[in-house]
């Protein structure tokens, strides 16, 4: 109520000053009251022209000190076009108090002057000042229990606190869990160690193993050492035996293993001809070795994508 | 649509060794990172606990991280070194936040203030009185930046009744000293006396 009072009080004022009667402003003030040294205040100061007339960036006040006790820290304007083509201007004034008082005592903020200026020359808003109580925050003088140095008793410097790491520990914390739950996902997807010796990835042992050692399968006992590898293979997958014959009934178990069908097919005639025919030369002519580790390696991925 | 979310989860489940790759190169990069974080912060850490239980750790002002400089700092400003402390404080206006900068400006004040207090009780003004005011102005400064430091106002306030403030010679209550242009001549040599 009282500030609704004090709003038409001032645009009273401002109707009645002779230079501009058109330009119409408002004050938004904080209490007038309960002030320390340091304390700081914002004013906000309305300002609305009407069409054809602009306010002089000139006449508003710069940041800085006003005088030995006060100082504008901080001014913003900002500008809106309302309608009927009048312009409101709304400026933000940071005040900061450094007075010591000695006891409560009335200051003043002191006014200032707005240029308007228009199409019929140039017009002046007066801002009027604005008073504020401030207190002291300290007695006047020492009491008698304390000592005579109490005057002049400083609080004590800011101890410099050490780092906080928090954030950091939770990170490692987080990401090292992370990163070994996923290795360990993968060395068991992979069947690496620990879990190399699982029976469920037979192919994916041939397949290393064939890899790892093709420098010593290079002769014909080693050419049959890898088929006889990947027959065992076929075996542990199958859980039985799995001849020449069996192929194409695995093949319908395993559906995984269906678009390497022909190759599959190769390396039982190939086996046949190794083991039956005895002709090691004319069966690793049709089939390399490279072949063989290559068809290991293939199966192994697919073995590995099945589950 | 279950359809599609079975084809997806089909396609992850050949992807399984690219997804866990991935997801462990991540980790291990973010593991690597906040680890080495870590312990560059404990070393820092180190050297400011090093330096608050009183040793006298050389300190690079120019390369120093801010929480270096702010431990620095005190730790020369508690022997009322602050010549010393002063260049920690232009690279703590640089560098560090403003709250970290505050507080160099309140310990720099605070230090200022010791030996002016000294000074005065041994009846040595000239020596206090600059001290007193560079120290206002270091308060001012620290208030600036946090309105709400206490700490700052108190002693602020203790300062300003060893020393006050006074209006010099811009004139409280005149806002517009253009307004008295005959004020402007007035610290001119000799004064015109009458014309020609």
């Amino acid at each position: 109520m009282m500030r609704v009072i004090f709003l038409s009080l001032v645009a009273v004022f401002v109707a009645s000053a002779p230079v501009s009667a058109e330009p119409s402003l408002a004050l938004k003030d904080p209490r007038s009251f309960g002030y320390f040294l340091g304390d700081t205040l914002t004013r906000e100061v309305i300002l609305r022209v009407d069409a054809g007339e602009t306010l002089e960036m000139a006449s508003v006040p710069l940041a800085g000190p006003v005088n030995y006790w006060l100082e504008l820290n901080d001014v913003k304007l900002d500008t809106e076009s309302s309608g009927g083509g009048s312009t409101t201007y709304r400026l933000v004034l940071n005040y900061q108090t450094f007075y010591t008082p000695l006891d409560p005592r009335k200051l003043t903020i002191p006014g200032f002057a707005l240029k308007v200026a228009g199409a019929s020359g140039t017009g002046e808003v007066t801002v009027p000042g604005f008073e504020f109580i401030s207190s002291p925050i300290r007695q006047l003088f020492a009491s008698s229990s304390q000592s005579s140095g109490s005057s002049v008793a400083l609080q004590p410097d800011v101890v410099p606190y050490p780092l906080t790491t928090g954030r950091e520990r939770t990170a490692m914390l987080v990401s090292g869990l992370i990163a070994l739950g996923s290795l360990i996902a993968l060395a068991w997807h992979q069947a690496w160690w620990p879990f190399h010796k699982r029976a469920a990835r037979p192919f994916t042992d041939t397949a290393r193993y064939l890899r790892s050692n093709a420098g010593k399968l290079q002769d014909a006992s080693g050419y049959r050492t890898a088929l006889l590898r990947l027959h065992r293979a076929f075996d542990l997958r199958a859980g039985r035996r799995v001849l020449a014959d069996d192929v194409d009934g695995f093949l319908a178990d395993h559906p995984e293993f269906k678009p390497y069908a022909a190759e599959v097919e190769a390396m039982f005639a190939s086996s046949r001809q190794t083991f039956f025919g005895n002709n090691v030369d004319g069966a690793s002519k049709q089939l390399p070795l490279s072949a063989l580790t290559d068809l290991s390696s293939k199966l192994a991925v697919a073995e590995r994508s099945a589950g | 649509m279950t359809k599609a979310l079975r084809g997806l989860l089909q396609t992850l489940g050949g992807m399984k060794t690219a997804v866990l790759g991935t997801v462990l190169a991540i980790s291990a990069a973010v593991l690597a990172l906040s680890s080495w974080m870590y312990v560059d912060k404990q070393m820092i850490n180190a050297d400011i606990a090093a330096l608050r239980s009183g040793k006298d750790l050389a300190v690079d002002a120019a390369e120093a991280p801010p929480a270096l400089l702010e431990a620095r700092a005190s730790f020369l400003l508690k022997r009322s070194h602050f010549d010393d402390a002063q260049q920690y404080l232009d690279q703590a206006a640089l560098r560090a936040e403003p709250a970290g900068y505050a507080r160099m400006l309140y310990n720099m004040a605070n230090s200022r203030m010791r030996v002016a207090i000294r000074s005065i009780e041994q009846g040595n003004f000239d020596k206090a009185i600059p001290l007193v005011q560079l120290a206002k102005a270091e308060y001012r400064s620290a208030l600036r930046i946090d309105p709400e430091d206490w700490d700052a106002k108190h002693n602020l306030d203790v300062a300003m009744r060893l020393v006050r403030d006074l209006p010099q010679a811009v004139p409280e209550d005149k806002d517009d000293p253009l307004e008295t242009p005959e004020k402007l001549w007035s610290d001119l040599p000799g004064t015109p006396q009458g014309l020609p």
